[in-house]
């Protein structure tokens, strides 16, 4: 069942690394179009393993994820880029042997119009286009955290799913990119987000998840929560919701 | 009739030197997953020194010390392991296959070594001047073969016996850990590297065991003894029979040796003259395919041995052998 | 020991062929295929058939092209056995390696690797006979190009390094300029990233079947044209494709390259100093000498 205006909805999704032994029971969620979701909780949350079920990459056991009203559990992820949605992975999400060019055309491969996107991206991205033709290894956190969000733009996506994309990230860099994905929402682009930085990422998010345990926990609109101490409570290890 | 009987004491004889291999193989790979590509060497070492220490000296031959029949075997079976410690050390450490690649380099190196090494080895001639261990005392050559089946047989035994409870003992329980969980096992403080090198040298101390009797039997070795065809032999029985399982090795190496000479016998008598040339050629075609159609239809072996899936971080599940 | 040398680079061409598909496979599927030296086998025997058809249809293209021995038709034969050779390697693996590892880990497929070795080598002694054969019953003398120190050189020998070379060329041409390079390169890297950036893992390890059978088929049809086809290829160069993915670094193609290049500069350096029937267990030498010093190899793997 999505709910209306919800571009991606996950509903009751079981999902883990192994048969048997799942990461995350029964999480359900929505993204509505034009906005931001946030997921936050605790370590070991199940919070990348849900974003990588989204993508594909984690298998589903139960439950499904619907795209659009379309279902794409269990999607092949290289399916899932065609279906105008990308990932962007907290770590390791860029190609280090190739250079920022190389990496940005691997994108742009199958888009007939990949020449001119890949200008528009270096506007957008300027140091990206100082180094263009340097390998990717080289770059520093920062401009490589800018080209992982420039591969995932490349293919101009409806839904952009980040895991922790201020990781790493000096408080100033990390504000930044965080406004960035605000901007990109102005644009028509809808954002799932998981992130460990709550106080700046519930600044810029439209509603909030919050996940436990492999649970849902609490949700709620951002800027409510953000005054809420449960979310404090949940983060310490007090209160939880939904255990079984 | 007594043909057939002593055909049958000389089967049997072969089969159960090779199950005892088969053993071995078996603690490599089935229970400590280890991938030996050269089980030739091993068998090969075992061979040549017992030949060479419990040998009559012999005309332009190295070798002869002419050592007791125990102190020979016991020879051939330390420097096969002294050649496990060697291959081991090198790739245990490294991705799994590194240690298939160096087996099978060991085992080809072994060859071609034996094979030119004229004055340590008798080079393509092969060593000779072997006294069997009581020949000369029990006289009759059937009543001989028949008690050399005897002490095969009671040694086969020994060994499944010493493997079975191995596997039963904590030892048994670190090599199922291992494994299961590497990172689990080194948390605990056991060392696994060390573990799967002690496996490994003796795994390949019982197929230089094989060896030795061999050799001791035919009172005779050569390079054409330690071809690469022995290894897949051995791993056909292996994986026909089961791995991980006792019962299953020998199993195979029954079935699979009366394959090997049944076929043998078939092909040599149906083959038209001009294929004669052929009958091993067509022989190692089913050897091949009897491995990669086991492990296409029924990877556990005939007698599949009970399975506990459990869980490694991230990977492929894994199988533990609870039956021996 | 400068014509161990060229000896030496000459079989180091063959054999960084044949490791450049071995290298790739490693690495991607995570398995030691000791069949894939069987592909030069099957390239050499594939040039041998394909030599014969070409030159019973046009047969005034078995004419040597300039001083080689070699003939157009089986120049034709061997781009035609390159393309068989290739189409093998992804159908074996459709048949035997796919369906292993979707069910059992990878040393499984070690095991199936010997055997279908086994079984590609004893077939090809079936059906082509256990007799070496030649590609040409002309004799073909080798040019001295230098009298002192004496250095022979047979016309074919250059063709063969210069081809080899070519190839290598291209493939690196494939992988550093086009965007499937790239995505080869990729896949290497991190394979679920690559998913994740498009890239279809399927098709990718398709490709890297065919281009590395081609590859092989073409080193095995090089060795044939300057020594004999023979079942005994596969076999006599399987340790030596090994070493030089070792000495290289599993999953770098320049290793394999540079590795190939090594392994046979050292197998002319030992055929100059020992007796030849040691030969074979020099590339194992080189293995255990890697393993211990630098066991990543020199261009180290990147995971």
């Amino acid at each position: 069942m999505s709910e209306p205006g919800a571009v991606l909805s996950v509903d009751r999704l079981v999902a883990g690394y192994v048969k048997g032994l799942p990461i995350l029971n029964q999480v359900s969620l929505h993204l509505i179009e034009r906005s931001i979701a946030v997921i936050i909780g605790p370590n070991g949350a199940g919070k990348s393993t849900l974003i990588k079920a989204i993508a594909g990459l984690v298998p589903v056991s139960d439950g499904a994820i619907r795209l659009n009203g379309r279902d794409i559990t269990g999607i092949r992820p290289d399916r899932l880029a065609g279906l105008g949605v990308s990932y962007v992975p907290q770590s390791e999400n860029i190609f280090r042997t190739l250079t920022v060019r190389q990496n940005l055309l691997l994108v742009l491969r199958r888009k007939r119009s990949g020449g001119r996107r890949l200008d528009e991206l270096f506007a957008l991205f300027p140091p990206l286009a100082d180094k263009q033709r340097e390998r990717a290894e080289s770059l520093s956190g920062g401009q490589r955290q800018m080209l992982a969000i420039a591969m995932a733009l490349a293919a101009e996506p409806a839904v952009i799913l980040m895991d922790e994309p201020s990781a790493g990230l000096s408080p100033k860099a990390a504000s930044e990119v965080l406004a960035f994905a605000r901007g990109l929402t102005e644009q028509g682009v809808s954002i799932l987000l998981v992130e460990q930085n709550v106080r700046q990422a519930l600044a810029i998010a439209d509603y909030c998840y919050i996940l436990a345990e492999g649970r849902n926990q609490v949700e709620g609109a951002a800027d409510a929560l953000s005054s809420d101490p449960v979310v404090g409570e949940i983060y310490l290890g007090g209160k939880r919701v939904g255990a079984a | 009739m007594i043909g057939v009987v002593s055909y049958l004491v000389f089967f049997l004889t072969i089969a159960a030197i090779l199950a005892i291999a088969v053993l071995g193989l078996n603690l490599h790979w089935g229970n400590t997953g280890l991938f030996n590509g050269g089980i030739a060497a091993f068998f090969g070492m075992g061979a040549y020194m017992t030949i060479i220490l419990g040998g009559t000296p012999q005309a332009g031959q190295f070798g002869g010390f002419g050592l007791t029949y125990p102190m020979a075997l016991a020879g051939g079976v330390g420097a096969s392991g002294l050649l496990a410690w060697l291959v081991g050390v090198a790739t245990l450490k490294l991705r799994h296959d590194y240690l298939a690649i160096a087996t099978f380099g060991v085992a080809v190196a072994f060859e071609s070594f034996v094979r030119n090494t004229e004055w340590l080895t008798g080079g393509a001639k092969g060593l000779r001047g072997f006294e069997r261990p009581l020949e000369a005392a029990i006289g009759d050559p059937f009543l001989f073969n028949l008690c050399f089946l005897v002490f095969v047989l009671l040694v086969l035994a020994a060994v499944t016996y010493g493997l079975g409870r191995l596997i039963r003992s904590p030892y048994g329980r670190l090599l199922r850990a291992i494994r299961e969980d590497e990172d689990a096992a080194r948390s605990l403080g056991k060392n696994p590297a060390r573990t799967r090198l002690a496996s490994f040298i003796a795994g390949s101390m019982i197929i230089g065991t094989s060896g030795g009797l061999y050799a001791t039997f035919y009172a005779f070795v050569s390079p054409d003894d330690v071809l690469p065809i022995l290894t897949f032999q051995i791993w056909a029985m292996l994986i026909v029979g089961g791995a991980g399982n006792t019962k299953g090795a020998l199993l195979g190496a029954f079935a699979i040796w009366a394959a090997w000479t049944g076929s043998g016998w078939v092909l040599a008598r149906l083959a038209p003259v001009e294929m004669q040339l052929y009958t091993g050629t067509m022989q190692y075609i089913l050897i091949g395919l009897v491995i990669v159609g086991m492990l296409l239809w029924r990877p556990q072996g005939l007698l599949p041995e009970r399975l506990v899936i459990s869980q490694s971080g991230g990977g492929a599940a894994r199988r533990s052998a609870q039956s021996v | 020991m400068i014509q161990a040398l060229l000896d030496g680079v000459l079989v180091g061409s063959v054999v960084s062929l044949g490791a450049i598909g071995l290298t790739m496979i490693m690495h991607l599927l995570r398995f030691a295929n000791f069949s894939h030296a069987e592909l030069l086998s099957i390239g050499a025997y594939a040039a041998l058939v394909f030599d014969g058809l070409f030159a019973a249809a046009v047969p005034a293209a078995k004419a040597a092209v300039g001083p080689l021995s070699l003939t157009w038709t089986l120049f034709l034969a061997i781009i035609a056995a390159m393309a068989l050779t290739g189409l093998s390697a992804v159908v074996i693996d459709r048949l035997v390696f796919k369906r292993i590892r979707e069910t059992a880990g990878p040393l499984s497929m070690v095991f199936a690797s010997f055997g279908v070795a086994l079984i590609i080598r004893s077939a090809l002694s079936l059906v082509f006979g256990l007799k070496p054969r030649l590609y040409t019953d002309d004799i073909v003398f080798a040019v001295t190009i230098s009298s002192d120190p004496q250095l022979l050189v047979k016309p074919d020998q250059v063709f063969v390094f210069g081809a080899a070379v070519a190839i290598m060329l291209a493939l690196h041409l494939v992988l550093s300029r086009t965007t499937f390079g790239y995505a080869l390169r990729a896949v290497a890297e991190n394979p679920s990233l690559a998913q994740v950036a498009g890239v279809r893992l399927s098709t990718v390890i398709a490709v890297t079947w065919v281009v590395g059978g081609a590859l092989a088929g073409a080193a095995g049809v090089f060795h044939a044209l300057d020594n004999q086809v023979s079942p005994a290829i596969g076999h006599n160069f399987v340790l030596a494709v090994f070493a030089a993915t070792i000495v290289g670094g599993i999953g770098s193609v320049y290793g394999a390259v540079l590795g190939g290049f090594l392994v046979g500069i050292a197998f002319g350096l030992a055929l100059a100093i020992m007796p030849p029937g040691y030969s074979p267990a020099m590339p194992f030498l080189i293995i255990l000498g890697v393993l211990f010093i630098r066991p990543q190899g020199v261009f180290g793997e990147q995971r």
